[in-house]
């Protein structure tokens, strides 16, 4: 008897308490509503010292195929630290306020989210956060590319100081850029405000399409190792 | 500035390997992730684990891993002194059947003398989430982790562990 199981249970979901339960499902359902229909309704939620950025991670293991992998929209926007290395760049791939963060939201494909019709395709984890006298949520799930962005950040790549971003521009013009289905990690960090939430910190990985197998909850018995504790009260 | 050579390191330490000669068993469960403050919650795959002390004991109980970090970006929150990462990767797992103390599940058996082999399974991808203290970019070994959020995002079919 080997044990190829991980000792821990997978869960789909997990909320710190049934108050962020609410909110984070809440926060998440109508934000990817107004995602996929009309970003810019999103921009109140954003304060001026919000921030927003965007990374493509094309090399985590994945289930699609080599058409399907298709991220030429969004390199130019990447924020990625691993491969982006130029302070310049990365300050300026970093969206501050209102303003530039839709520049950034107008860069990315037009998208189709299934949350509501499909809750199994997506993952969930929501916990406080003292720091901020708020919460952090972590989304995973995937997405239909289902129109090219408002503005095609290639299309300024050239222009720009930036000589790598101007070479990788040429290497995905819009022909190239076939709309797909993807995968994402979103992480927000969410503070309740005068009745409303406001959102800190917005940091999206985009990734190749991969299924839900990995949410999907194991209903065989845990090892007998898999005890496990409360979350601890956290120091301030 | 946090880079992915910092990060990296992070979680090279839940990589580590146990050897007696170097670890005795204490410290080696201190090996793991010793940046994590004592209360900080850790969630993997959607369980709360607990602190740190439960989160190190836990790992014990994990098959050798191997992470390797692909994305990693983070902004700083204004105001808190705190970083906020959201990080992706992939992460393989030793297929040998046995615990990193070179344990198997059947608990009659004496246990196997440890063999440090590993066979490693495919790759899967994970993503994770960590609240770090600002401080880390001067003392990034002192207790400056405020949470862990770690999950598998994806598994591919020949994969022989059950996640």
């Amino acid at each position: 008897q080997l044990i190829y199981q991980l000792p821990i249970l997978k869960k789909q979901f997990f909320f710190e308490d049934s108050e962020i339960q609410t909110l984070s499902t809440q926060f998440v359902s109508n934000f990817l509503q107004f995602w996929d229909s009309d970003r810019t309704q999103l921009l109140q939620l954003y304060s001026p010292q919000s921030q927003f950025s965007i990374s493509v991670d094309s090399s985590v293991p994945n289930d699609s195929n080599a058409s399907q992998i298709s991220f030429g929209y969004y390199i130019p926007i990447s924020r990625n630290l691993s491969r982006v290395s130029s302070e310049r760049t990365r300050q300026q791939r970093l969206g501050t306020g209102p303003e530039s963060i839709l520049k950034l939201f107008q860069n990315i494909p037009k998208t189709k989210h299934s949350l509501t019709s499909n809750p199994e395709l997506y993952s969930m984890e929501a916990w406080r956060f003292p720091q901020v006298n708020g919460f952090i949520i972590s989304l995973h799930g995937e997405f239909e590319e289902v129109g090219h962005p408002a503005t095609d950040a290639n299309q300024h790549s050239n222009s720009s100081s930036s000589g790598r971003g101007g070479r990788r521009g040429a290497m995905t013009n819009s022909s190239t850029n076939r709309l797909t289905k993807k995968s994402f990690d979103r992480e927000f960090v969410v503070v309740p405000a005068n009745g409303s939430l406001i959102i800190a910190s917005d940091l999206l990985i985009i990734r190749p399409w991969s299924n839900h197998q990995s949410f999907v909850e194991t209903t065989i018995t845990p090892p007998p190792t898999g005890e496990q504790q409360p979350i601890p009260p956290q120091s301030q | 500035m946090v880079d992915q050579g910092y990060v990296k390191e992070l979680f090279q330490t839940l990589d580590k390997q146990f050897t007696p000669a170097q670890y005795n068993l204490d410290t080696y469960k201190q090996s793991f992730l010793p940046q994590l403050k004592i209360n900080s919650p850790v969630i993997l795959n959607g369980n709360p684990i607990g602190g740190k002390l439960a989160f190190q004991e836990h790992w014990l109980k994990f098959p050798q891993s191997q992470h390797n970090v692909t994305s990693l970006d983070y902004h700083s929150i204004p105001g808190t002194g705190t970083l906020i990462i959201n990080l992706s990767g992939k992460v393989r797992f030793d297929e040998t059947g046995k615990t990193k103390l070179g344990e198997t599940a059947d608990l009659d058996q004496p246990q196997a003398p440890l063999d440090t082999r590993n066979f490693w399974g495919s790759w899967l991808g994970f993503n994770a989430n960590l609240i770090l203290d600002e401080i880390a970019l001067q003392n990034p070994n002192s207790e400056v982790i405020n949470s862990l959020n770690w999950r598998i995002v994806f598994k591919p079919d020949d994969s022989l562990v059950t996640i």
